[in-house]
């Protein structure tokens, strides 16, 4: 069943286009992985699906709904977006940030539930934060830091969960860790994952389904045996690669082979 | 330190500032005396009047005002998120300032005066709003229009000044330093009238502040306007300190320090912050104005000094402390 | 080359003239003083005046400037023989500017006491040739104040609470020009005692002191009748219904002439019916 859809989507700032007529379809509790070099256009139609940015045309579906006339605070209990950069100026503590993801649930004036808080529990747990809630999340490690900001996207129960670059700044343990944790959630809740990732490997071993976008463009899409081979690779990130398999996996890996001049 | 502990202290500091602003006012009076006419207040005599027509509503005015001026702060502080903002960052002390010197140069005083006050106030921040929308209305486009209007209206005083009596120029001057002894009648209940709601509407919306602080982009993805958010915050806490000005003119540090004090004690979260700063700011903005009045009894120093020196040396040995850094 | 060059160094001083000759071109700096040239009758001497000179200069004689800030350029070209200033409006940069172009500057210190006015008064009229004149008004002026001292001694000393700004108080102590008219109107400044000129006051300490008579100066010519004070009756000037306003124009002039008509007026309210 699709549960994300976006068709013939185009965006971009100002006068320059940045995503050119992007479809996707993303089927419910999958893992669907963006991938594409620097400057393809990741991040911005991140952005644009997010609601952060107005799309120039083109359309997003959420189930039935059309995300463009869906108010933001449904959006909001629907969906979680967990952007690449957060900026935290204020001294929060781990439990207050994540408490935050009530927010969509609840009104202004409206005191937390019960619900609400055992829904944060619930997630610190999950997260192995529960020990450092009350500590400010400037004080964090890079890796617990990750952790609390897709704590607080999982607080908000959300059916898809939208990640830009989690596993930037981490370092591999981390990010095997965080990975783990989203495909756990995953196959166990039924959560729907779209994230974009930098690193292919890791797009293959986790991701059912991926996006190759070249130049605002998809390149090519379907499961990572589809869409990660030797042509496609070198065209798009232009360099030389081998696709091989990984033994353990048995997933697509990509061979790097430094040095080769590009012919 | 538990946060309930913490408030106990802070309730405990605000009874003591009180009870040091009855028993020292500007003038020297009998402990006993005071006392009976705390007690029967429904007496007539000169310490009766005293304690009842001048020292009480001057203490109300400096709860009043330092707990707006706090919350203001803290306001601003979340949307313009930085810790360094205060209430007069844009421009709102600037347009009072204008108000009241063009108020002294028609010869106005008491409740005209102050409503002109409040006028510039309003219209600095009125200017500063719009002038931001039609740029975009972020953080950066809001602080700039701000600094810039502050400085253009700060211009125009002075070239007021120049055209000016230097007894207007004085009078302008001594308003601009701030006080909270004016006497007429009205100002006590105006200010409470008008500030009690607007508090009240800034505490509603202490989760908004949350997110504002974190990032326009964090609002937006948790389902809030940070657009509208922006706008309504700062226009309740600018109106919140242009009343305070606008009675008692431009007094400083309250909005920057307390804030910043309270989160280091409490944390970020605004609900608790908000509230710990109205503590805060009555306690600290009274024990000033307590101390402006008894330092050279019975003359009175500028309150706006008090806080200075105690804002600037509290600073220093914040700084001083040299513990991690609390911004990123 | 060299001629170009020592050309530049040659500051043409305004015409200069010996101690014997009187200048005839004169500049004041100062509203009071400008005012006292004219009580000298020597207002033929002026040819450059400052803003905040009464209506009798403004149309006739050139403006240089404001006293805060005065055009130095004007006032150096008018070419003055001598030039008035006084300390208490006139800055020092604008006295040391003129004072490097050469020109003949004097000036005089700012008086808080009527006898400091007098003898200022008297030595402008010496310096432009006016000293009969400068005589005849000084005595003229001496004898009304003596005429009113003799009336004022039996009248019943008051205390006065001189009242200069309204949020906060200002008042002045006896130091100042304020504090020396109350004081020869043969009454008590209540805060006469105050370490510094004009002290901000506190309103309890005014309650508490009690004064007979408020004197608010502001803008006002006449009173309205009403000021912050009404409600407060334990006070005797407040009771006694004896809170006047008076306009700061008639009472912050020093210069002798002015000085008598501010003391006159002040004391019609202090002692309505004296004079």
């Amino acid at each position: 069943m699709i549960h994300l859809l976006v068709q013939d989507l185009t965006v971009g700032y100002q006068d320059q286009r940045v995503v050119d007529g992007v479809s996707l379809n993303v089927s419910q509790g999958s893992i669907f992985g963006i991938i594409g070099p620097n400057g393809s256009g990741k991040t911005t139609l991140f952005k644009c699906i997010s609601g952060l940015l107005k799309p120039w045309s083109g359309s997003m579906f959420l189930g039935n709904e059309d995300i463009r006339s869906m108010p933001k605070k449904r959006l909001a209990r629907k969906a979680a977006f967990i952007p690449q950069v957060h900026s935290v100026s204020f001294p929060f503590s781990v439990e207050e940030y994540v408490l935050m993801g009530r927010y969509p649930h609840r009104g202004r004036m409206m005191p937390f539930t019960h619900e609400d808080r055992e829904v944060v529990q619930e997630t610190l747990e999950t997260l192995d934060l529960a020990d450092v809630r009350h500590k400010r999340i400037q004080r964090l490690s890079g890796g617990e830091m990750q952790r609390v900001f897709l704590a607080c996207g999982l607080a908000q129960k959300p059916e898809i969960l939208l990640m830009d670059e989690p596993t930037t700044h981490l370092d591999i343990g981390h990010q095997i860790r965080l990975l783990d944790l989203v495909k756990d959630l995953s196959r166990t809740k039924g959560l729907t994952v779209l994230v974009t990732l930098h690193e292919l490997n890791l797009a293959c071993l986790y991701c059912t389904s991926l996006a190759l976008l070249d130049h605002g463009r998809i390149h090519s899409q379907g499961t990572p045996e589809e869409v990660i081979t030797r042509e496609n690779i070198e065209h798009v990130y232009r360099t030389r690669v081998e696709v091989g398999k990984d033994p353990i996996s048995m997933k697509p890996h990509i061979f790097f082979m430094p040095g080769l001049k590009d012919n | 330190m538990s946060r309930t502990s913490s408030f106990l202290i802070l309730f405990f500091l605000l009874t003591c500032a009180l009870a040091f602003g009855v028993f020292m006012g500007g003038s020297e009076l009998p402990a006993g005396a005071i006392i009976d006419a705390l007690i029967h207040p429904w007496q007539q005599g000169t310490i009766h009047t005293l304690i009842w027509e001048l020292r009480i509503p001057r203490i109300i005015r400096a709860v009043i005002v330092g707990a707006s001026l706090a919350v203001c702060g803290v306001a601003f502080q979340a949307v313009l998120r930085n810790p360094l903002a205060e209430p007069y960052t844009l421009g709102v002390s600037a347009g009072g300032a204008l108000g009241a010197t063009i108020a002294i140069m028609l010869g106005l005083s008491g409740l005209p005066m102050v409503g002109l006050c409040f006028t510039g106030c309003l219209m600095s921040i009125g200017a500063v709003i719009i002038m931001s929308t039609f740029r975009d209305f972020s953080t950066t486009t809001i602080i700039l229009c701000g600094v810039v209007l502050s400085f253009l209206l700060s211009s125009v005083v002075m070239f007021i000044f120049t055209i000016a009596t230097s007894r207007e120029v004085h009078a302008s001057v001594l308003w601009i330093m701030g006080s909270l002894g004016s006497v007429d009648t009205l100002s006590t209940p105006v200010l409470l009238l008008t500030v009690f709601p607007l508090i009240l509407l800034l505490s509603l919306f202490a989760r908004d502040m949350n997110l504002i602080s974190l990032g326009d982009e964090k609002a937006h993805l948790l389902g809030f306007s940070p657009g509208v958010l922006k706008a309504v915050l700062l226009g309740l806490a600018s109106l919140l300190t242009g009343v305070c000005v606008a009675v008692s003119g431009i007094i400083g540090f309250v909005g920057l320090i307390i804030p910043h004090a309270m989160r280091r004690a409490f944390g970020a979260e605004h609900q608790v912050l908000l509230f710990a700063s109205m503590l805060a700011g009555s306690t600290f903005l009274l024990l000033c104005d307590t101390l402006s009045q008894i330092i050279i009894r019975p003359y009175e120093l500028p309150v706006g000094v008090i806080t200075g020196i105690a804002g600037g040396v509290f600073f220093l040995l914040y700084l001083l402390k040299a513990s991690p850094p609390e911004v990123i | 080359m060299i001629m170009v060059i020592s050309s530049l160094f040659l500051i043409i001083p305004s015409d200069s003239y010996s101690r014997d000759q009187l200048p005839q071109r004169v500049v004041s700096l100062a509203p009071n003083i400008t005012r006292e040239i004219y009580d000298l009758g020597a207002e033929g001497l002026l040819i450059g005046v400052t803003s905040y000179t009464p209506d009798m200069a403004g149309s006739t004689k050139e403006m240089v400037g404001s006293p805060a800030r005065i055009n130095i350029e004007k006032t150096y070209s008018l070419r003055p023989q001598l030039v008035l200033a006084s300390t208490d409006c006139n800055s020092k940069s604008d006295v040391e500017a003129l004072k490097k172009l050469g020109c003949r500057i004097h000036v005089f210190n700012g008086c808080e006491s009527f006898p400091c006015m007098c003898a200022t008064f008297k030595d402008l009229g010496a310096m432009l040739g006016r000293s009969q004149q400068a005589g005849e008004v000084l005595n003229k002026v001496r004898a009304e104040m003596e005429r009113i001292q003799a009336k004022i001694r039996v009248q019943k000393q008051l205390k006065v609470f001189w009242q200069l700004g309204e949020n906060p108080f200002v008042s002045a102590n006896d130091a100042t020009f304020s504090g020396e008219l109350i004081r020869r109107a043969g009454c008590i400044n209540i805060f006469g005692d105050a370490p510094m000129h004009y002290p901000r006051v506190n309103a309890e300490e005014v309650i508490k002191r009690n004064p007979d008579v408020i004197v608010v100066v502001n803008q006002m010519d006449s009173g309205s009748g009403h000021s912050v004070w009404d409600r407060f009756d334990t006070i005797k000037a407040v009771n006694d219904k004896r809170v006047y306003e008076i306009s700061a124009n008639l009472v912050c002039q020093p210069t002798p002439v002015m000085y008598l008509k501010g003391y006159k007026a002040v004391l019609a309210l202090l002692y309505p019916g004296m004079l």
